[in-house]
């Protein structure tokens, strides 16, 4: 393969804090997120996914002024997620240094903005994010970071967004964000199994085995954040 | 010398952020403009490539920018395209079935599905290896972000990808056309080094 497993550093951002939190809650403040995002362009790590992580739940648009000053300080790619409801936002962001943008909660009341926006911009711009939990023997997807249940399957989400237009497919389990907890690689299969369009996955990611068995999987990369942050993933340059 | 002015073409869908911050680390004297009236008496031009080729083309057409770049070309300008910025100067595209494209360079843009047989992952994203047949110094790893590809005479190619074991074209050179399949404003220091030699030429 010449093409690169993508080692993807996830910065989430609440109030112009680096954050992280323990299944999605209990949330730390780490840094200043340009430092770390400059920090991780000189490293050479893949591109940068910026997830302000309580823009939807607020009801209000990214911080833009953020975006740039990460954009200005980088030269890889930049995703940007939060709080995306409609095109005219995400022209915005476009011009203000993101390459592709991420949606997520506001899908599950208006799922056209994917196919509107894939359009327009060509679908190699535009991803979903998707949060999910098991839930009894089920994986289940979630809206708002978490917090809010949607009793669609993963499975069936993911069908339905790829056939409405994302160009790519950034999975974050819940259940393991933040925690040292066994990932479930048979449902990762399974999700990449009836993907035709790139996959990424997000969730206590801080070892050679897992993301070797990402890739076995077909996975396109992998989202890293408290390993990244904390430094736990030593020898991770070997994939850059 | 007088220093050079550079304008990138905007037809509101481009990356025009990213381009313009490699510019100004380049000390490049550039101008962002989305209309004819002040797009001539320029001595380089960059169209940008976020988008959809229908939609691009049709925006040219309204302002004014088809003519005006395809006459700045014959008066021997550089013309750099990125992604859909290099697959607008071909004859057409799988893209758009009711637009052309500027012709200015013979051959026509494909999608990447219609090369194989088996399920190949698209769009084509993320950093794959550019082979030049030349400069070999250039050879690295570029940051694609593309589901359709140009078929053009092999003179007119100047790199490789591959992709699923396949060749593809990854950048193009004619007379005074440049363009990148991949998008060299997010390619770190590799990319900064194909807008240096644009802005040598």
């Amino acid at each position: 393969m010449s093409k690169k497993f993508r080692i993807i550093p996830r910065l989430e951002i609440k109030n112009n804090f680096l954050i992280k939190g323990m299944y999605m809650e209990g949330l730390k403040k780490i840094g200043n997120p340009v430092e770390y995002a400059c920090k991780y362009s000189k490293e050479n790590f893949h591109e940068l996914f910026y997830e302000d992580i309580v823009a939807s739940l607020y009801n209000r648009g990214l911080e833009i002024e953020l975006v740039k000053k990460i954009s200005d300080n980088i030269n890889i790619p930049l995703t940007v997620c939060g709080g995306i409801q409609n095109l005219d936002q995400i022209k915005i962001l476009f011009r203000s240094g993101a390459d592709k943008i991420c949606i997520n909660s506001s899908l599950f009341k208006n799922l056209k903005l994917l196919n509107q926006a894939s359009k327009v911009f060509g679908s190699q711009s535009v991803g979903v994010l998707i949060q999910y939990k098991k839930i009894n023997e089920n994986y289940e997807v979630f809206a708002e970071s978490g917090r809010e249940r949607t009793r669609i399957k993963l499975l069936d989400w993911i069908n339905r967004v790829q056939s409405n237009g994302a160009g790519e497919i950034y999975l974050s389990s819940i259940d393991n964000d933040g925690v040292e907890k066994e990932i479930d690689f048979k449902i990762l299969g399974e999700a990449s199994n009836i993907c035709s369009v790139p996959i990424h996955y997000g969730g206590n990611i801080n070892n050679h085995e897992q993301i070797n068995l990402l890739k076995k999987f077909n996975f396109s990369g992998a989202l890293l954040s408290k390993s990244l942050h904390g430094k736990t993933f030593r020898t991770i340059s070997k994939y850059l | 010398m007088k220093k050079q002015k550079i304008c990138i073409v905007d037809y509101d869908l481009g990356n025009i952020f990213n381009i313009s911050k490699s510019l100004k680390k380049l000390n490049a004297s550039f101008k962002i403009v989305n209309n004819y009236k002040e797009a001539s008496n320029f001595d380089k031009y960059i169209l940008p490539g976020v988008g959809n080729f229908d939609a691009c083309m049709k925006i040219l057409k309204k302002n004014g920018l088809h003519d005006l770049i395809k006459n700045e070309y014959r008066k021997g300008k550089t013309i750099f395209g990125i992604c859909l910025g290099m697959q607008i100067l071909f004859e057409k595209s799988d893209e758009s079935k009711t637009q052309k494209g500027l012709n200015l360079i013979e051959g026509e843009i494909k999608h990447i599905r219609k090369y194989f047989e088996k399920k190949v992952t698209l769009p084509h994203i993320g950093w794959n290896k550019v082979n030049f047949d030349k400069n070999k110094k250039l050879n690295n790893y570029f940051y694609f972000a593309n589901s359709y590809v140009c078929e053009t005479s092999s003179n007119n190619i100047n790199s490789y990808f591959e992709l699923e074991g396949r060749k593809f074209t990854a950048s193009i050179e004619k007379e005074n056309l440049m363009g990148t399949q991949f998008h060299p404003e997010i390619s770190s220091n590799q990319g900064l080094q194909i807008y240096k030699n644009f802005l040598n030429l």
